[in-house]
């Protein structure tokens, strides 16, 4: 058990590392080329050359990118854990649609400012979150009704954001695709504290409960008996789940598949006797970074980051969906 | 030895408004192996689900050292009280000796890795168990009888006073029936462990307790040890069955013959 810690501990190195050189990568490369050392040397402050482009245009996207990429991996990995089901991550069960939905609107509608939409979607992904909960929850709970019911609000949000864009003034109408797919561009520095604060201690408050998550796993009545204040371990993480989707989802808009992916990627990797929140974290961030390299550098034409990843998701989703009707889960 | 007592006064408890449980009454003998029998839907489960603190009475009191479990703070019942429920979700892909280190929960302090303490209760567990050479496999490639004993483990690691199985060995053939419970009789002998346990075989219940509580209708028929309890009037009370009861020659408890209809038939 001690070499498998030991073994996790050297794959999460590697993890890092990769996020690392992604993270150069695109601080580097794109439409004009920068030297590792000019990056470096920028990033410190030491040098001027470029400094417009690498401290003003990537930089935020390339930090941008790595928190929204934990935030999504870490809270679907929570919400598939907790779920005990992969089809349970929240961009399949609607709460980040519905953080969409919300944000769309103001946009497009209310002409509100960023941050209070910001605000406005993260409120509105809880409460989309507590309706779908609540609405599964029949005299008793059930993962699989959960995750239909949370389906039909993930079309019945998409269905709405694509009539509100129709019906929205063209000019708007850019403004409100970056919620539809996901997107880096255009990211302000002045967004990142906020996010930065909000991933960071949710992070915090989940890696002190992962015991109690573990636990969890094992069904409720192992953890009631193990002395796992259910209730209690269970709201605050899907509270900060749901936290870390919404504020994510209000600056980047909903990248597609990064909460699905993440997780069953980091299981897969790392194997599944320990809780994966922080493999899962930097798995999201290398998805989120890479997808936005390839969107950016490697096609001929520039793809916001979300299309990227939706197409890595697709084929996986289609597959969860057959194994899983297989086994009778669904 | 500590001796934690354990005892249910008068409680009713249900779901919704019926009562399951009427007015029950119980002293579990401490560091006996103790067995509740009783035909379906008797209340056996409820019973013990009650003494685990997964349901709370509607009333009366559960108390372990003559304290509410109410007022006991959660994780300290799990130092002295563990269960092993009658169906238990292994996640996915996980290795034995991962599953067994969940149950050390909790004596763990918040924040910190498995200490040296908790690796050794871990290979306790898994010791006595006989699980040891499974450690590094994952739990979904074991048989039936194996992962049972893996999930007794877990319970174990728990290190726990009392331990609760409900029906250990449902869905196990007689072999490994007769492993499991020689090594819960083991641990009794050994570590002085109460266990109390629920099970349908009233034959293996006589030859393994050393106390018997028989459940009727939610109420509580009869205790005592088994040859007390064991009887032709009891097993018609309990079952509702005819019976010859003989001594088994082995344990020289009480052994439980059911008449069938049809048995006169096949001899003449």
């Amino acid at each position: 058990m001690i070499k498998r810690r030991r073994k996790y501990i050297f794959i999460l190195c590697i993890l890092f590392a990769i996020t690392l050189v992604l993270a150069f990568c695109n601080l580097s490369i794109g439409e004009k080329n920068y030297s590792l050392d000019q990056v470096i040397k920028t990033i410190l402050g030491l040098s001027d050359e470029g400094s417009y482009i690498i401290a003003k245009l990537r930089l935020p996207r390339t930090i941008t990118a790595i928190l929204c990429g934990i935030a999504f991996g870490v809270a679907g990995n929570i919400f598939q854990t907790l779920l005990n089901n992969p089809l349970a991550s929240p961009d399949i069960i609607g709460v980040s649609s519905g953080s969409t939905a919300a944000a769309v609107y103001c946009i497009l509608f209310l002409n509100l400012n960023r941050n209070i939409v910001s605000i406005i979607s993260v409120f509105a992904g809880i409460l989309v979150a507590i309706l779908i909960y609540r609405i599964s929850y029949v005299g008793s709970f059930s993962t699989s009704r959960l995750v239909l019911v949370g389906i039909g609000f993930q079309a019945f949000f998409t269905a709405i954001v694509n009539w509100m864009v129709m019906k929205a003034a063209e000019y708007d109408v850019p403004t409100a695709m970056r919620w539809m797919t996901g997107n880096l561009n255009g990211i302000v520095t002045d967004s990142l504290p906020l996010l930065f604060i909000v991933v960071v201690v949710c992070l915090l408050s989940i890696i002190a409960l992962r015991h109690g998550m573990q636990s969890l796993a094992l069904g409720d009545q192992v953890a009631i008996i193990l002395g796992v204040r259910i209730n209690l371990v269970r709201t605050t993480l899907i509270i900060c789940s749901v936290l870390l989707i919404a504020f994510a989802t209000s600056i980047s808009g909903p990248i597609a598949s990064i909460a699905f992916l993440s997780g069953p990627i980091a299981a897969k990797v790392c194997g599944r006797n320990q809780s994966n929140i922080i493999s899962s974290g930097l798995i999201g961030a290398i998805l989120v970074l890479g997808g936005d390299f390839i969107g950016q550098n490697l096609l001929n034409t520039r793809y916001p980051v979300g299309v990227i990843t939706g197409i890595l998701g697709a084929p996986y989703l289609i597959y969860l969906l057959i194994s899983q009707n297989k086994k009778g889960n669904i | 030895m500590e001796h934690n007592t354990l005892k249910a006064n008068n409680i009713k408890v249900g779901y919704g408004n019926g009562n399951i449980l009427n007015d029950v009454s119980i002293h579990i003998p401490e560091n006996k192996i103790s067995v509740i029998l009783g035909s379906n839907g008797s209340g056996k489960s409820t019973l013990l689900k009650t003494f685990c603190r997964l349901l709370i009475p509607n009333s009366g009191s559960v108390t372990l050292n003559d304290t509410s479990l109410l007022c006991i703070k959660t994780k300290d019942i799990a130092k002295t009280i563990g269960l092993l429920p009658q169906s238990l979700i292994a996640p996915e892909g996980i290795k034995v000796a991962e599953l067994v280190s969940r149950g050390r929960y909790p004596h763990r302090k918040f924040m910190s890795p498995l200490t040296c303490e908790d690796y050794e209760a871990i290979d306790e567990a898994m010791a006595a168990m006989k699980i040891t050479e499974l450690a590094d496999r994952t739990v979904d490639e074991l048989s039936g009888g194996q992962r049972q004993r893996v999930f007794i483990a877990l319970a174990l690691a728990q290190q726990t006073d009392i331990l609760f199985l409900d029906e250990p060995t449902t869905y196990l053939d007689i072999a490994y029936q007769i492993e499991i419970l020689d090594l819960l009789k083991e641990l009794n002998r050994t570590k002085k462990t109460t266990i109390v346990m629920v099970l349908h075989d009233i034959n293996l219940s006589s030859k393994y307790a050393d106390y018997i509580f028989a459940m009727k209708n939610g109420k509580l028929l009869a205790e005592g040890t088994p040859n007390e309890i064991i009887t032709t009037d009891s097993v018609k009370q309990i079952y509702g069955i005819d019976s010859v009861v003989i001594e088994d020659p082995m344990s020289l408890s009480p052994f439980v013959i059911p008449i069938s209809a049809h048995d006169n038939l096949q001899r003449s």
